[in-house]
């Protein structure tokens, strides 16, 4: 249907173009005719002319010019009505002649094709005479021209009329159906053939398809099994990515992180999708400025294909690293990372750098507590043996004494009255550094006395920073900073000793009589004898362990003396005063034992304590007399003229014994050089503070040059 | 962390004050914190170091001398936040000067500010905590420095 459809369509069309060009044609035909009508008038007019021009003696070369057009459009016209052409006529306008097909058509146009070819044999003479007319052929080719003339425009009459005939023939329907009929025929074949050409080819390619798709099927079955087993793949290694508890990445060149990697990583670094980052961007983020550097140049030898990677993986900076994320809360948030490198090498060129990461801090920390921890244990260790041979209760006070001491530094120099004035403000400091000194002093001599080396000398290295400072001619808040230093180590010293004494008492009370090692010393037997001869004891200790390093000999006799007479508060004063004492003595007044024998002492001195009260005030107290030198007044008074403490005429005018308190004057000292025992010039001022200012007692001084040194030390009640 | 360290920020600070403030601050005595001290005052800022050093800068200081400081530099309008942002920027600038002195090892976060009194600020336990009073103009503010060494320094 729709090949008849469009048969019929080009049928018609077809149709309608043959209707317009046999109108069209036959216009040009019955045009042609009009201009056979008008040839012959031309001839006789150009005759005419060519004899006139001749007669005048004119030229006629225009003329024949113009006749040759003519005999040219004579011959094409008339040729075309016999056998079909294209006539160009005069004014350039193609017709598109053809014969007029009836018999009389035919026969009129054989008739001018014979009246015309003798004429233009005639006409041909006299183009070819040019200028030189001969008026014979002139008249003679006019006259055969007139003697047709009329036919010529009978025939041209005729012509049209036949082809008006011919027309309407040519039109008829049997005609017009045939070429309708040749169109549709030619349309349908022009359609069909292709068509079952192609239906041939669909049939064969039906055949190819159906093998095709057989194989197809074949193939995709196989695809469908591979993308099976790629997926299943591909689900295992996303569930080892998932779980595997290290960062796994790669990297290129250029250190972008490639499109697989481990969750971990995710969680190691604090950040989500990390594929396409650059990694060390990551890194720059956590590491310093310095270990990023480091760790950039590594990555650059990593991919240098030149160098061994053996070597390189065996110099690796971030094998144990410090990271460090900013914590929304404020500060850091620490890790430790350790992460391990390997080439991925293609065709002699490193492309990746396979990056393997893992979150160590649990380790690390654990190996810096044990490290601390060893360090710890063998520092305690040594504290140990130090106060192996020290009751506990004594250790105890000393480490609360030691503890209120330093609390006394922090207190002091945390002061807030700061003086205003520069002047002042030296005067503050030094008054500050003075107690600072007096509490290591003290501590110090608590440790004399206990025989605690390790604190004797941590506090004299103390000491030495303190007198640094003294000897400044300025001071400001920041020079106390090495002070500030040294209180924080001595600090935790006392804090690793009090543990030590935490766990060593729990195994003394575990062990059995904690006062066993004293019990020679014990008379008595009972438990307030043991602890008076506790302190006597240690004086012991100190006075012999002093009396060893100097050379000197020394006795320490402590008849009644009994520190529990005192009020409890004073105790651990009593103690700290007669260790200082003990101390002071032992450095000042006693004697080397071939000079005592010299001045006829006995070569041994003896430090004699007794109880006994104030003759005036009552109150409770004990005398502590050396049998040494005594206080060189002589010493005192240059000392005392030399530091400014007195002029030279005060010390002409004042007594001996007057003179002799100016020992409690804070940094006064008579000894010619510095050791661990005297010479800080500390000591005697921290007994008149804590005795007279503190606790309200009373101190006496009396001494005999050369032969005794007496101090009198009461307390309140 | 010894004694240069310390001058380290202490000198950080007397600068900030000599060149920013353009009147030098006076260094009051250091002391030792103790666990029962709580040296807060109106403005705080809170600096974390890590590194080779680890631990925090703190400086805390009266809203009065954040005020006068801020007058002292031109600007009339001290209100909380700026203060606040003032004090942010000092104990900035303090961490910031100690890190071009103690070289690329050391690393230093963003200051957290604190307004009004948090109650107490944790430090490490690792190391002892420095406090060290900045006098200016007769005001009293605190720098507080507790930093150790790092585990892989």
């Amino acid at each position: 249907m729709a090949v008849s459809f469009v048969a019929s369509l080009y049928g018609i069309f077809h149709y309608s173009n043959i209707l317009r060009h046999e109108l069209e044609q036959h216009g040009e035909v019955r045009t042609g005719a009009v201009l056979v009508r008008t040839m012959d008038a031309r001839w006789i007019a150009f005759l005419g002319s060519i004899e006139i021009a001749r007669r005048d003696g004119q030229p006629v070369g225009d003329i024949i010019k113009d006749l040759k057009g003519y005999v040219t459009l004579s011959n094409d016209l008339f040729k075309a009505y016999i056998i079909a052409a294209p006539v160009k006529t005069i004014t350039g306008r193609t017709l598109n002649i053809r014969p007029v097909n009836t018999p009389v058509g035919m026969s009129v146009a054989q008739e001018l094709q014979s009246i015309w070819s003798p004429l233009e044999v005639k006409i041909q003479a006299i183009l070819q005479n040019g200028e030189n007319q001969n008026p014979e052929q002139l008249a003679e080719a006019l006259a055969y021209a007139q003697k047709h003339s009329k036919r010529v425009i009978e025939i041209s009459d005729i012509l049209s009329g036949e082809e008006n005939i011919y027309r309407d023939q040519r039109m008829a329907g049997p005609i017009i159906m045939r070429y309708i009929l040749v169109s549709y025929l030619t349309a349908v074949s022009v359609l069909l053939i292709p068509i079952i050409f192609l239906m041939g080819r669909i049939r064969k390619s039906n055949t190819a398809l159906e093998e095709s798709a057989a194989l197809l099927n074949q193939k995709n079955a196989q695809l469908a099994e591979d993308t099976r087993k790629i997926e299943e793949a591909k689900r295992e290694s996303d569930v080892i990515m998932e779980t595997v508890q290290e960062g796994l990445l790669l990297i290129d060149v250029k250190g972008v992180i490639g499109a697989q990697y481990s969750r971990e990583l995710e969680r190691i670094f604090r950040m989500e999708n990390l594929a396409g980052f650059n990694f060390l961007n990551i890194l720059q983020r956590v590491l310093t400025e310095k270990m990023y550097n480091t760790t950039r140049d590594y990555l650059g030898l990593l991919f240098d294909a030149k160098r061994k990677e053996k070597q390189i993986l065996k110099v690796n900076p971030l094998d144990v690293v410090e990271v460090n994320f900013s914590n929304p809360e404020g500060g850091f948030i620490t890790k430790y990372l350790g992460f391990t490198f390997r080439r991925v090498v293609e065709a002699g060129v490193v492309t990746r750098v396979f990056i393997g990461v893992g979150d160590i801090t649990a380790r690390v920390t654990l190996e810096r507590e044990l490290r601390q921890s060893e360090l710890k244990k063998e520092k305690q260790f040594d504290l140990l043996l130090g106060i192996l041979h020290i009751e506990p209760k004594q250790v105890q006070e000393f480490i609360e004494t030691a503890k209120k001491d330093l609390l006394e530094i922090t207190t002091t120099l945390r002061a807030e009255d700061f003086a205003a004035a520069s002047a002042g403000k030296i005067d503050e400091l030094r008054d500050r550094l003075n107690v600072v000194f007096r509490c290591v002093h003290n501590i110090k001599g608590n440790a004399s006395y206990l025989k605690l080396i390790y604190f004797q000398k941590t506090a004299d290295e103390f000491e030495s920073k303190i007198n640094q400072l003294r000897n400044r001619p300025s001071l400001t808040g920041d020079d106390f900073l090495s002070i500030v230093m040294a209180q924080s180590d001595l600090r935790n010293d006392v804090e690793e000793l009090d543990e030590i004494r935490s766990k060593l008492g729990e195994l003394r009370i575990g062990g059995g009589d904690s006062t066993e090692l004293f019990k020679n010393s014990d008379r008595n037997g009972n438990a307030t004898q043991t602890r008076e001869d506790e302190l006597i004891v240690g004086l012991r200790g100190l006075v012999t362990d002093i009396a060893q390093k100097t050379g000197k000999s020394v006795r320490l006799e402590a008849k009644d003396f009994n520190a529990e007479s005192f009020r409890s508060d004073h105790r651990p004063l009593v103690r700290d005063v007669l260790i200082q004492l003990t101390r002071n003595s032992m450095a000042h007044s006693f004697e080397l034992p071939s000079e005592r024998t010299k001045v006829g002492k006995g070569s041994e001195g003896v430090i004699e304590i007794k109880p006994t009260k104030h003759e005036e005030s009552g109150l409770n107290g004990f005398l502590f007399r050396d049998d040494g030198k005594g206080i060189d007044i002589g010493k005192v008074r240059e000392r005392a003229i030399s530091q400014g403490l007195i002029t030279p005429e005060d010390a002409q005018r004042m007594a001996e014994t007057e003179l002799a308190m100016l020992i409690f004057t804070p940094g006064f000292s008579t000894a010619d050089e510095v050791t661990t025992e005297a010479g800080r010039g500390m000591g005697m001022d921290i007994i008149k503070e804590k005795i007279i200012d503190e606790c309200g007692g009373e101190i006496t001084v009396s001494v005999e040059p050369g032969k005794h040194c007496t101090f009198g030390i009461f307390l309140p009640n | 962390m010894d004694e240069t360290h310390l001058k380290i920020f202490i000198k950080g600070t007397t600068n900030y004050f000599g060149q920013i403030a353009r009147e030098a601050a006076e260094i009051g005595t250091p002391y030792l914190k103790e666990d029962n001290d709580n040296v807060i005052l109106d403005y705080s800022a809170v600096i974390g170091i890590s590194g080779s050093y680890r631990g925090c800068v703190y400086y805390t200081a009266p809203k009065e001398m954040i005020r006068k400081l801020i007058i002292h530099m031109g600007e009339h309008n001290a209100d909380d936040a700026l203060c606040a942002d003032f004090v942010g920027e000092i104990a900035n600038t303090i961490a910031g000067n100690a890190q071009e002195e103690l070289g690329a090892g050391f690393m230093i976060s963003v200051p957290i500010v604190l307004a009004g009194n948090p109650g107490s600020v944790r430090f490490p336990k690792d190391a002892p905590t420095f406090v060290i009073p900045i006098i200016w103009q007769g005001n009293k503010s605190y720098l507080l420095i507790c930093v150790g060494e790092s585990i892989t320094a």
